[in-house]
């Protein structure tokens, strides 16, 4: 009887921990990593920013996805590897000087890091300016780049 | 003074003789280089000091140059409407009119790059070429007067042009020589071809040019930059040039880079002249091995600073330094473009091919076989083998990086003979494949010559272990390795090719050239396997990348797409303009702000619609999106001048959900207009021809690695499969290894899922968001082989061109040695006769393919043409009522076909009417097609035509139409005929198919030729030996048929000669003989009877007892001694009679007598080797009596029943020593000391004289000739030769 009796009462409350206790610690967890992930991802921002208005690739090479999708107002488009990617941004900050960057907004879409800003830059002596969008993505415990937009 | 001069000046031109001048030249260079550094900043503070006036020279400079620029685009536009004119005073004449002459004469190649139309008197156009610049209406009345050449500004394009006139029988025509100076719109694809007058500029001129094609063009305000008028040569003003006065830090930069060029160039001629001042001390260091580490080191030394100076792709522009066509990040950037990979390759198989040719005579030399051998091999196996594998690892990195790291897709090249930039890598790819190749064989003869055999069945053995020691160990290396790179089985193969070279090589002689050709195949071969290899790899990684693709256009970038393509379009000066301007083709405009806008580059469904400040809609253009007429009023509360952004539902589809947004035009505070954009993203519309290939970004943007029509896409919502693309709807059996695979940290799964008995690759990625739980799944089927076949034959075919010309270098480097023989003769003769049938076979299915191909072509696009008059037909049968036009927009609707319907040469009707409207095609027929169907009356007709650099095929038919005659045409410019395989496809199976055969056919050739011809070549070579006096040649009468009888005559024949010389020089020494016995007698015989009547006198004198005996005695005494004298001089001159005949003593060197002695005993069954580090070896002697000597020593040795003789020349103590050895039996110790004695010969038929003249002639030459100790076996014979103008 006694036995029995032990087995119904654990059975309750294992069953009162997966009713209440589980899904609170889940949702506790989650805001949390929530709130680390996007402080992570605002460093990698940073990164990103120091980066760009350096002028140096080697600054934000280390971020880039094994594939990245850039779009670049000289004409370059599409996908490349990280590799191609540090010589075609570095040949593209070479020629397009920056003279100013910032990131204006970060927010999350669909689990991705979206921040978008403005690059000031000189082409053959003139001022230009152009509408910045990066993509982040979270692979293995590190934000990556996916997108780099300088349109 | 002049003289004092001249001596001076020929002092410093002795001192700087030789290498000297070389250092001289790299001392002159550095001085260059620190005075450039020195200079430059000079130049630059002077610039800044005065950079007003530098400035104001600058902008002159520019203006005049820019005007010069003009000025000779006008002379040439000129030069074309005299010569047109010309052509047109021919054919308009009444006399000579044929409407077919003037259609040649203004479709003529000689004006291709023209727009060219002609008007009759009364302002008809009567002729036209294939692009029409200039509207009828627009050309009369003249803007400018006749003959002045002016800027026309059509709706896309502005041309230079001049309207002329030409009298024909008093008939004035009128005729427009148009050229595109400015294209108003830029498409970033491969068939846009770039046309602007302004970018050249500024290019030329590094600052930013704008232009205004117009009379009317104002200067500009803006003080930072300059305009000026451009004017014809009539002095009119024709348009207004502005550009952005030069910045002084731009300028600044620019003389910093000017200088940096320079430098960089300097120092690689420096660097070049360095090593030929090194020349004399490189060559004259005394081990090899010192050499190749200080040559590789200077390699290295050299590439890394060809890397620092950034040479050559400082000074080269273009695709060949683009980094998306390759870069990798290995060596810090030594590979960073294809054109570095070319330098980085190119110094890689020069080193290669030194060590290669190094070791080569490392392995045979005497160091290698006289010391331990299987202690060598037991040291170095296991490093040599590590690097064996390592190396194998690195090149199959290499080849994926060539493949991960660009762009370009090699197997997916549109034509046979790819771009530069893929030829260059394909080229790198090859170098590099050499270049390892050349390594990986060394390693294997490396160790298979630490256990060298002189028995080819033991060695053959060798090379057989070591074979399967490697098979095995490269098996373990696979199998172990974290993340092999290649399959076992490619491991197994490479391993065989690599052994067999080996083996080639190692048997044949080692120092022929063409081995590099084989090597160089075999490098082909297995870097296109590993290419091809690692591209299925890539394609199945590119699922990723495709699944990316699919996710990336969220709802935030499509947001952030359309806000910026709406704030560009709001900021664009060129748009407030149009609103003014009454004749502004809005359908233009908006093409023209769509093709520059991120909307265009993504490949998305799009569209940009330009409104009124009514908000009535002007004109626009779409790709996939049609907008609808009434969208303003999804923004009736609209007011701000920032844009807006919406979501909402497709016109043409409520269930997807797209983008628009709104901003308003504005000036100085007045409305002008509006302008809308749209964008939106489905998998279903992936590869529709919604976007046209000529106008789309990038072919595929979507996957650029395989065709997008192989994929199949799914997309599950919430478990439940909410999209599809491609054409299998898979079961919820079929999705359930989808929905239960096993995804890891990052939301990722790798599977293969059978569908429809087929198996497919799949990627899957999950995403979570906002409670929903997304699964896209992209799908490829498993490759077949006949797909990697096409794929091998395609590089094969690129690879084989390099191969040839390599071919052909070393032919033309070997050319001087090359002599016509009979196996030369005989290859050239099988491979005319094997490749006459080949040629003729590849020209013939090659034309067979092309015709089917359009034909096909032809077909598809008849019937598609019938369909369309069919259905017109059909629906104007029906209900007479209708409007014909009405019944061609229902046709377009219907049927989906992209047609134009013509009325005499005018466009009345196009299903596509948007790209029409917007002026990228032109609406006058085809002229060729109006000639064709119009004057020469046929009923159909089929062309290929262009826009750009894109071709398409149309088909052209006469039709009557509600009693209308008219022409239908369809093209396949929006959707391609498809075809099973295209003419590339084919090219590609062909050439390839054939040039393999060639090579496999030119390699055959070869053995045979070689194989027929070598009997001939060893009767050759005996018959040279015998014409050099050797007549103990045999010849190995082994064969069979006549050349047996021929070789038995030959031996029969020698052996005769040789009894006949033996029996004659018997002959002419008795005859000799018996004639100086005669001369002695005779001779002899005078002196003795003055002797003989001196003695008698004597005699009587004695017994007379004669007073003056005394007297008597003393004269016959004196003359008996006279006699006597007399007699001794007789025989001393028959002494030196019968001497040796005299040397005919010259400078000789030796090396290439010797290399020529030892190339006569090519063909016997005799291993020769001649060892020397000598490139010369002058002595003084007889070049015969050494040769015939040289001869006879190694006869003997043949004779003596030995198979090897070693020849080694070295060079020691001022002399020359040559060391004859032979692996025979040996001479007997107690014969040793007879050998060189005359008429001593172990040999039944010697005649013992051989050592001995080749004693007394090396001694006459102040030489030596010895029989060494050899400690047993073998003989070995030194011969010492003192050095031409040395002390000895």
């Amino acid at each position: 009887m006694n036995k029995s009796y032990n087995i119904l009462l654990a059975a309750c409350l294992v069953g009162a921990l997966f009713l209440f206790e589980a899904p609170g610690l889940k949702a506790g967890t989650f805001n949390s990593g929530s709130i680390q992930e996007e402080e992570a991802a605002s460093a990698v921002f940073k990164k990103i920013e120091k980066g760009i208005l350096s002028g140096k690739v080697s600054a934000i090479s280390n971020l880039f996805n094994s594939q990245i999708y850039l779009s670049l107002s000289n004409g370059v488009n599409g996908y490349y590897s990280s590799n191609q990617a540090y010589y075609v941004l570095q040949g593209y900050f070479k020629n397009y000087r920056v003279v100013s960057f910032s990131i204006e907004s970060i927010h999350n879409e669909d689990g991705n890091e979206v921040g978008t800003g403005d690059y000031s830059f000189s082409f053959k002596g003139k001022e230009e300016r152009a509408q910045v969008y990066i993509s982040l993505k979270k692979l293995g415990e590190k934000w990556k780049i996916t997108q780099l937009t300088i349109d | 003074m002049s003289i004092e001069n001249r001596s001076l000046r020929e002092k410093i031109f002795k001192k700087i003789k030789g290498d000297r001048k070389y250092f001289a030249i790299v001392f002159f260079i550095l001085i260059l280089i620190i005075l450039s550094g020195i200079i430059t900043p000079i130049i630059v503070q002077g610039v800044r000091d005065n950079w007003q006036s530098h400035l104001s020279d600058k902008i002159s400079s520019i203006q005049n140059s820019v005007t010069s620029i003009l000025n000779s685009k006008e002379d040439k536009l000129l030069g074309c409407d005299q010569r047109l004119r010309s052509e047109l005073r021919k054919v308009l004449n009444p006399r000579n009119n044929s409407y077919g002459a003037l259609t040649r004469v203004v479709n003529s190649d000689e004006f291709d790059e023209y727009s060219i139309e002609v008007l009759a008197p009364n302002g008809r156009l009567i002729a036209w070429n294939s692009s029409v610049a200039i509207p009828q209406n627009d050309i009369l009345p003249l803007a400018f007067p006749a003959g002045q050449c002016h800027f026309y500004n059509g709706d896309l394009i502005t041309y230079f042009t001049v309207t002329d006139t030409v009298l024909a029988d008093n008939d004035q025509f009128y005729f427009v020589v148009s050229i595109p100076i400015e294209k108003q719109y830029t498409i970033q694809n491969p068939y846009y071809t770039q046309v602007s007058f302004s970018k050249e500029l500024s290019n030329k001129f590094l600052t930013q040019f704008e232009i205004g094609y117009s009379p009317f063009s104002e200067s500009t305000r803006d003080g930072r930059k300059y305009s000026f008028d451009l004017v014809n040569k009539q002095g009119n003003k024709i348009g207004n040039v502005t550009f952005a006065k030069p910045a002084l830090d731009t300028e600044i930069d620019s003389i910093y880079q000017s200088t940096g060029k320079l430098q960089s160039i300097l120092t690689v001629l420096a660097c070049i002249f360095a090593a030929f001042g090194f020349r004399g001390e490189f060559k004259g260091l005394k081990y090899r091995t010192t050499k190749i580490l200080i040559f590789s080191f200077y390699c290295v030394v050299f590439r890394m600073l060809l890397y620092y100076v950034d040479f050559p792709s400082n000074i080269i522009k273009g695709p060949l330094v683009n980094p998306a066509y390759y870069s990798s990040t290995f060596g810090n950037g030594i590979v960073k473009s294809p054109v570095e990979f070319f330098i980085t390759a190119l110094f890689a198989i020069i080193i290669c091919i030194k060590g290669f040719k190094y070791l080569n005579d490392y392995i045979h030399s005497d160091a290698i076989r006289r010391r331990g051998r299987v202690i060598w091999f037991a040291v170095f196996f296991i490093p040599v083998t590590l690097l064996f594998l390592v190396t194998i690892r690195g090149f199959c990195a290499s080849v994926k990086s060539i493949i991960f790291d660009s762009t370009l897709r090699y197997f997916r090249e549109p034509n046979l003979i790819p771009n530069m930039q893929s030829m260059t890598m394909n080229l790198n790819l090859l170098m590099l494949g050499t270049a390892i190749l050349l390594l990986l064989v060394a390693y294997v003869l490396l160790l298979a010559s630490f256990l060298h055999n002189e028995d080819r069945k033991k060695m053959n053995f060798i090379f057989a272990g070591l074979f399967i020691l490697y098979q095995v160990l490269g098996y373990l290396f696979i199998r172990y390795q974290h993340e092999p790179l290649i399959t076992p089985v490619m491991m197994f193969i490479f391993i065989i090719l690599i052994f067999w070279l080996a083996v080639i090589i190692y048997r044949n002689k080692l120092k022929n050239v063409y081995n590099f050709v084989y090597i160089t195949l075999a490098a082909s071969v297995i870097s296109i396997t590993l290419m091809n290899y690692f591209n299925l790899k890539l394609e199945i990684a590119s699922l990723k990348t495709t699944a990316f693709e699919i996710n990336r256009p969220n709802k935030d970038l499509l947001h952030f797409l359309l806000s910026e393509t709406l704030q560009e379009v709001s900021n664009d000066e060129n748009v407030t303009a149009s609103f003014y301007n009454r004749s502004t083709n809005y359908y233009a405009e908006a093409f023209k702000l769509w093709a520059k806008s991120s909307l265009q580059r993504e490949s998305l469904n799009s569209s940009l619609s330009i409104w009124d400040k009514n908000g009535d809609y002007a004109g626009g253009f779409n790709s996939g999106i049609n907008p609808e007429t009434k969208m303003m009023k999804a923004f009736s509360g609209y007011t701000d001048v920032k844009p807006e952004i919406i979501e909402t539902a497709d016109p043409q589809d409520s269930t997807k959900k797209i983008f628009t947004g709104i901003v308003k035009i504005t000036d100085r505070g007045f409305t002008l207009g509006y302008i809308t954009a749209s964008i939106g993203f489905d998998i279903q519309d992936i590869n529709t021809a919604a976007i046209p290939n000529f106008l789309e970004s990038r072919k595929n943007i979507i996957n650029p690695v395989i065709d997008v029509k192989r994929l199949k896409i799914f997309k599950f919502v919430d478990s439940e499969l909410a999209n599809v693309y491609g054409d299998i709807y898979p079961s919820r059996d079929q999705i359930k290894p989808i929905l239960n695979a096993g995804f890891n940290s990052d939301n990722e799964a790798w599977l293969t899922v059978p569908l429809n008995n087929e198996n497919y690759y799949a990627f899957l990625l999950r995403n979570n968001s906002g409670g929903t739980q997304t699964i896209t799944a992209v799908l490829t089927r498993e490759k077949r082989l006949s797909w990697d076949l096409f794929n091998f034959f395609k590089i094969f075919l690129i690879h084989s061109i390099f191969i040839f010309l390599l071919f052909l270098v070393l032919f033309a480097f070997k050319i001087r040695d090359i002599r016509f023989s009979f196996r030369v003769q005989l290859l050239i003769a099988f491979i005319v006769i094997s490749l006459i049938p080949v040629v003729v076979l590849a020209i013939y299915n090659r034309q067979t393919v092309q015709q089917r191909t359009q034909t096909a072509i032809e077909n598809e696009l008849g019937e598609r043409l019938n369909y369309v008059e069919n259905l017109i037909k059909e629906e104007l049968a029906e209900i007479p009522s209708h409007d014909y036009i009405e019944a061609f927009n229902n046709a377009g609707q219907d049927l989906g076909v992209s047609f134009a319907v013509y009325e005499g040469s005018t466009q009345i009707y196009n299903s596509r009417d948007q790209y029409y409207k917007a002026g990228l095609f032109t609406d006058k027929l085809n002229p060729e097609v109006y000639y064709q169907l119009t004057y020469l009356s046929y009923r159909e007709f089929f062309t290929q035509e262009r826009i750009d650099k894109f071709d398409f095929d149309s088909y052209y038919k006469k039709v009557t139409i509600a009693g209308l005659p008219l022409i239908i045409s369809v093209n396949d410019a929006f959707n391609k005929v498809r075809l099973s395989y295209s003419v590339t496809d084919i090219d590609v199976f062909l050439f390839g198919i054939y040039t393999f055969a060639t090579i496999i056919m030119i390699l055959f050739s070869a053995l045979l030729a070689n194989r027929i011809s070598s009997p001939i070549r060893r009767l050759t070579k005996a018959t040279a030996s015998v014409a050099n006096g050797d007549f103990n040649v045999e010849l190995d009468d082994k064969v069979k048929g006549d050349l047996k009888e021929l070789y038995s005559g030959f031996n029969s024949m020698t052996r005769e000669l040789q009894k006949n010389q033996i029996e004659l020089a018997e002959l002419e020494r008795e005859n000799a003989w018996k004639e100086m016995a005669k001369q002695v007698a005779h001779e002899i015989k005078n002196p003795l009877t003055p002797m003989k009547l001196a003695v008698q006198q004597l005699i009587v004198s004695y017994r007379d007892k004669n007073k003056n005996f005394d007297s008597i005695f003393e004269k016959v005494s004196s003359t008996i001694l006279t006699q006597i004298e007399n007699l001794s001089l007789i025989a001393s001159e028959f002494s030196r009679f019968a001497r040796m005949p005299n040397f005919k003593i010259e400078e000789v060197d030796l090396l290439p007598v010797i290399t020529d002695s030892v190339n006569l005993f090519a063909h016997e069954k005799i291993r020769i080797d001649l060892k020397t580090h000598l490139h010369e070896a002058p002595v003084e002697a007889d070049k015969n009596q050494f040769r015939r000597m040289l001869i006879n020593l190694i006869r003997n040795s043949i004779q003596a029943g030995g198979d090897s003789i070693e020849l080694k020349l070295e060079h020691s103590g001022g002399s020359y020593v040559l060391t004859v050895a032979d692996n025979g039996p040996g001479i007997p110790d107690d014969i040793k000391d007879k050998i060189f004695n005359s008429n001593f010969s172990t040999k039944p038929k010697g005649m013992g004289l051989g050592l001995t003249l080749a004693k007394r002639f090396i001694e006459g030459i102040n030489g030596s000739i010895s029989l060494e100790d050899t400690g047993g076996s073998g003989t070995l014979f030194k011969i010492t030769i003192p050095q031409y103008g040395g002390k000895g």
